[in-house]
């Protein structure tokens, strides 16, 4: 009897000692599988921290350098971007005022980055773009003679993965030649009128004969296009209508303008604004990158009306030179008999309320217009021996 | 028996125990390593954010000189500072700059002919204790002297706070 209590006391004891080596077993696999993955996701967003503050690094880089291009190679990345921050992950950064246009996704392992001067007219910034190579660019176009197209054609980067096609009277015959090279994303640029029918000409490219069949499976943020009103000769002004695929047609989602004043100095400089729509595919992006410019020309135009003041004084009082000041006056003085702003008051009245209001087009005509007159009298400027406003 | 399982749990534990010592060992010691890596990575962090303040404010073309829109390398416009400085000096202009110039102090010192002229263009210390200035030569352009204007020589010393 009592060999039989001792020997189930000991089976309970062995039991309990199983029990409590499983117990504490499972809390320290627990505790090992938390410290890995926590470890795993700390590591990765470590990774990803140091990747884009490099990326950051280098965007500034960039960006400082006008007219450069440059191919980086880089681990495989998945970049979002929009008008305010990129992403890597779940790590981000600000892109603060750059004017920075980009795809609402990079990916791969080529990066390229282009950098443009935009003036209006005197310069306000450096526009910055990125993309990918395995983004892919269609240009459609029906005259190989028009300006835009040439300019764009000369100016675009070698790197670009982009392709152009001539308009022969058959859309069909161009759209259905385009095949899927597997792409993650396909953007389509419209050069030209392309017939006359319909009559509205921004809705002739919702017609299913612009729309390239084979890519009908990608999603419709990923198959865009952008159409470029044509204008008889160089103008600083472009309208721009951007669309999404809904699968079968490209549906129009919006339309706003690209404005880059044509210097008689830098006539065949690629258009910066205008790349800007060509290498951003929403136009709510678009339009909100364009605000930051427009804000940043407001700033700099500020700059340029007081040094402008401080010259007209200059040749006034201290250094007197009547055809100095005279001009330098004109540059921002409302002359006799004019209503409204003028030269950089213009310009600076326009972009303040084009950095809320874009797309607006009256903004955006009346700084077309001042910066063409106030290069006239910046030239004259020169013409007269004068320091010069910009 | 019993005594033979007291002891056999005794040892279980004291196993555990030397277990857990390790553990918290091995933590610490890793921990140490990680702020280590950490603050390496934090200071190559703020060189780089030293050599992008930089060459932002050198590219400034709120500041920059130009002839004819062609952008003069290395020199900042005399008849631009006074008004550059006004702006960043109030609120939103403050806030439109820190972004790009974060916690940084800048100014432009002329030193031929030394006139001892100085200009603050930005200062933003933040919550930070040190900075370690730089000293960019840089030539300052006067529109306003004579017929054309004038060089001087200056020196932008850009001193970006860290922790």
């Amino acid at each position: 009897m009592g060999y039989l209590r001792r020997h189930k006391r000991g089976q309970a004891e062995a039991q309990f000692n199983w029990i409590f080596v499983l117990i504490v077993g499972g809390v320290i696999m627990l505790f090992f599988t938390a410290i890995v993955l926590k470890q795993r996701s700390t590591s990765e967003q470590k990774l990803s921290a140091t990747v884009i503050s490099d990326l950051e690094a280098i965007f500034t880089g960039a960006s400082i350098s006008k007219g450069t291009v440059h191919a980086l190679d880089v681990p495989r990345v998945d970049l979002d971007f929009d008008c305010s921050r990129f992403y890597l992950g779940q790590v981000n950064k600000p892109i603060g005022k750059q004017v920075l246009f980009a795809p609402s996704k990079v990916q791969g392992t080529n990066i390229l980055t282009w950098t443009l001067e935009w003036n209006t007219p005197y310069k306000v910034n450096n526009f910055l773009y990125i993309t990918s190579e395995e983004v892919r660019y269609i240009f459609i176009y029906d005259n190989p003679d028009s300006d835009i197209l040439t300019l764009i054609n000369e100016s675009i980067p070698e790197e670009m993965n982009a392709e152009f096609y001539e308009f022969d009277n058959d859309m069909e015959a161009i759209t259905s030649a385009i095949t899927d090279q597997n792409n993650y994303k396909v953007r389509l640029i419209f050069i030209g009128e392309f017939g006359e029918r319909p009559r509205n000409i921004e809705l002739r490219f919702e017609d299913a004969k612009y729309f390239p069949d084979q890519l009908s499976d990608m999603p419709g943020d990923d198959l865009t296009a952008l159409f470029i009103k044509p204008h008889s000769s160089i103008d600083s002004i472009n309208n721009l209508y951007f669309y999404d695929s809904d699968g079968t047609t490209f549906k129009k989602i919006n339309d706003t303008y690209s404005l880059d004043h044509i210097s008689s100095n830098s006539i065949g400089e690629a258009p910066p604004s205008l790349f800007g729509a060509i290498f951003t595919d929403d136009a709510h992006e678009y339009n909100c990158i364009m605000k930051k410019a427009f804000e940043r020309l407001d700033w700099v135009s500020e700059i340029y009306l007081d040094k402008a003041e401080k010259l007209k004084s200059h040749y006034d009082v201290d250094y007197p030179k009547l055809i100095c000041e005279k001009n330098v006056a004109n540059a921002y003085i409302a002359s006799p008999g004019e209503s409204g702003p003028v030269g950089i008051e213009a310009i600076k009245d326009g972009a303040d309320t084009c950095s809320q209001n874009f797309p607006e087009i009256d903004c955006v005509s009346q700084i077309a217009g001042a910066a063409e007159a106030l290069e006239t009298l910046n030239s004259r400027l020169l013409l007269f021996s004068c320091a010069l406003i910009y | 028996m019993k005594k033979k399982s007291q002891i056999q749990m005794g040892e279980n534990i004291a196993i555990i125990f030397i277990f857990i010592l390790l553990v918290v060992g091995a933590l610490v010691f890793y921990s140490r390593v990680q702020r280590a890596d950490f603050e390496v990575k934090h200071e190559e962090d703020q060189d780089k954010e030293f050599v992008q303040i930089s060459q932002k404010m050198s590219f400034l073309p709120e500041i920059r000189c130009s002839q004819e829109n062609v952008p003069i390398e290395n020199c900042i416009d005399l008849t631009k500072l006074d008004k550059f400085t006004d702006m960043v000096a109030t609120s939103q202009g403050y806030l439109y700059y820190e972004n790009d110039l974060k916690t940084s102090t800048i100014t432009l010192e002329q030193i031929f002919p030394d006139t001892g002229d100085k200009w603050l263009l930005y200062n933003n210390t933040g919550d930070k204790s040190s900075s370690v200035p730089a000293y960019i030569p840089i030539s300052i352009f006067n529109p306003k002297e004579g017929s054309l204007g004038e060089y001087y020589l200056g020196v932008l010393i850009v001193g970006v706070w860290r922790d």
